[in-house]
């Protein structure tokens, strides 16, 4: 009966694990660089100083000139206040997928001149959207569902030897052994961060599973024409009044939340929002205070304390980890990058399994060429919007829609490489080719960060771009090691 | 400097462990070794010490701390065991 029930479960595990596999590699990859963001941004932008003067309320003001612009055009600014993660003040705006910024000095309140770009919160987008909206939020949904099915199949098949071979690595075995070992190896001893992870993800994005209309109903919706709406232009219908002076009136807030707990300032048209940080506890509260845009009088202090919004705000801040310390944070990070190598590993497995008997069937073929596309594809596609942000020309017009494009390009070009490859029975030339360039890539990213980036010396501190730097090089190493066990 | 000090606890547990495990004794070449009461203890009493260190420095954040020392020490003391076997391995050949 067990044994019965062990390959059923096998079936499923590696079934489901695959086809929904690719897409969640891509899912933990891109949630691990989300949890960064901020510092990803950072590198993104190497004209902004490492260090900043400390924050100046008088520099609050200075931002408003940026502030009623974007405001004139229909978009939602809010301001970024100067926190441990990063040392300036940003003016933000949505451009439908990104957070867009614009850094000021936190001191002085002057504009610095730095390069626009997609930033950290491309990755952020990606993870659960993959650029497509609703339609991403849904599939992304699902594939949380998977992941939970696969784990717990996943554990079943393994519950005889989930505490024997806790420790068990065998990198010096057979091939498929050493395999074997590196997938639970990642799978085992992170199975609470994963369920945690899968299961807030999940429960987040619930209306999307659970839409408040019929599936059928959205369909309609997609497919429908709609006439086009008679509207005026943004800036005919906007009128945009003068903004209150902003350092009173945080002050007035940090009396409401407390001092150095608000950590963003948004402008809508009826409303400005103090609201407060998410680094101040695992509950995303969002808790804010507003004030008329008019004249800056007190409006409303807004904070959802029932059981139920705080179960929402416990799973929202457990999942964006963006209360945590940097320790917390490299944590998230690295259990992130495990999960990755845990879908990864599984992926190769499930090829090296059915090699003999079904590898010349093209559907195995194709797989196969699927397969590199998402995993050394994707990674070599990430790669190549760093270095498209550092090698893209500072005046481009739409230069952050550049950067995406450059991933994207890269990411259907070596998915094509590689299913020709594989279609031609060169499967393995397909993955060294793919792992080769990766490893080039990623090694040659530290030279690319100390020419293009100035004031810099090849002693730098350990900062953000010493650290984005580094990991690169790791990543780069193991495509080698990769490429020379192939 | 709290995570420092929980993996270091969890790894010294795990090492513990091993050494109670026969199918890691035997990879490791370790066919005479037999583990003290104090070894036998100690593997749990090293978690649980991790986990109200945690939990001392800071309650909120206690299981996800505890939970991820303990994953990262299970890779440092796998890799570490892998090693270790590799080299006992070279040195009895």
């Amino acid at each position: 009966m067990q044994d019965t029930l062990r390959t059923r479960m096998g079936w499923l595990h590696a079934w489901i694990g695959f086809s929904a596999g690719l897409l969640l590699f891509f899912v933990f990859v891109t949630g691990s660089l989300a949890v960064f963001d901020t510092e990803l941004t950072r590198w993104l932008q190497p004209e902004v100083p490492p260090q900043a003067a400390p924050f100046s309320v008088q520099a609050l003001d200075r931002t408003l000139p940026d502030v009623q612009s974007l405001l004139r055009q229909g978009e939602k600014p809010f301001i970024t206040l100067p926190s441990a993660r990063d040392p300036v003040m940003r003016v933000q705006h949505h451009d439908g997928y990104e957070f867009l910024n614009v850094p000021f000095n936190p001191e002085t309140g002057e504009r610095i001149n730095a390069r626009a770009t997609a930033g950290g919160t491309f990755f952020y987008d990606l993870h659960y959207t993959m650029r497509t909206g609703l339609y991403g939020e849904t599939l992304i949904a699902f594939a949380g569902l998977a992941l939970l099915v696969t784990v717990g199949s996943g554990i079943i098949i393994h519950l005889k030897g989930l505490i024997p071979d806790l420790l068990l690595f065998r990198p010096f075995a057979a091939r498929l052994r050493a395999w074997l070992d590196v997938h639970i190896l990642a799978s085992v001893p992170f199975l609470p961060f994963v369920i945690m992870m899968a299961y807030t993800g999940t429960f987040i994005r619930a209306r999307t599973i659970f839409p408040p209309v019929s599936y059928i109903a959205s369909f309609e919706a997609l497919f429908a024409t709609h006439p086009s709406p008679d509207v005026p232009a943004k800036e005919e219908r906007l009128e945009i009044p003068l903004l209150p002076s902003l350092p009173p009136l945080l002050s007035q807030s940090e009396q409401i939340l407390g001092i150095g707990q608000v950590g963003h300032i948004l402008f809508l048209s009826d409303s400005i929002l103090f609201t407060r940080t998410d680094m101040s506890g695992p509950l995303l509260t969002r808790e804010h205070v507003d004030f008329s845009p008019r004249d800056g009088h007190f409006l409303r202090h807004v904070l959802l304390p029932t059981p139920v919004t705080h179960a929402q705000q416990l799973m929202e801040g457990l999942h964006f980890a963006r209360w945590t310390g940097s320790g917390l944070r490299w944590m998230y990070f690295l259990s992130g990058v495990l999960g990755a190598v845990m879908f990864g590993s599984g992926s190769v497995i499930f090829l090296m399994k059915r090699r003999r008997q079904s590898g010349e069937r093209i559907m195995f073929r194709i797989a196969e060429g699927l397969t590199i596309g998402a995993l050394p594809g994707f990674l070599l596609a990430t790669l190549t919007f760093f270095w498209a942000n550092r090698l893209l020309p500072v005046s481009l017009t739409s230069r952050p829609l550049a950067e995406v494009h450059s991933f994207f390009v890269m990411w259907c070009f070596s998915a094509l490489v590689g299913l020709l490859l594989c279609l031609w029975g060169r499967s393995t030339l397909g993955w060294k080719l793919q792992l080769g360039l990766l490893g080039v890539l990623a090694i040659l990213l530290t030279p690319l960060d100390l020419l293009t980036r100035s004031g810099v010396s090849v002693f730098h501190a350990p900062t953000v771009f010493a650290t984005t730097d580094l990991c690169a090089l790791l990543l780069g190493l193991i495509s080698f090691q990769m490429v020379r066990r192939l | 400097m709290i995570i420092v000090l929980c993996i270091l606890l969890c790894s010294a547990g795990l090492v513990m462990q091993a050494l109670c495990e026969p199918k890691m004794l035997r990879f490791a070449k370790l066919f005479q070794y037999k583990a003290s009461y104090h070894v036998r203890i100690g593997r749990f009493m090293s978690l649980c010490l991790a986990f109200l260190c945690s939990l001392w420095a800071e309650p909120k954040t206690a299981i996800v701390v505890w939970a991820g020392s303990f994953s990262f020490s299970v890779i440092i003391v796998a890799i570490g065991w892998a090693v270790f076997s590799r080299y006992r391995e070279a040195f009895r050949s």
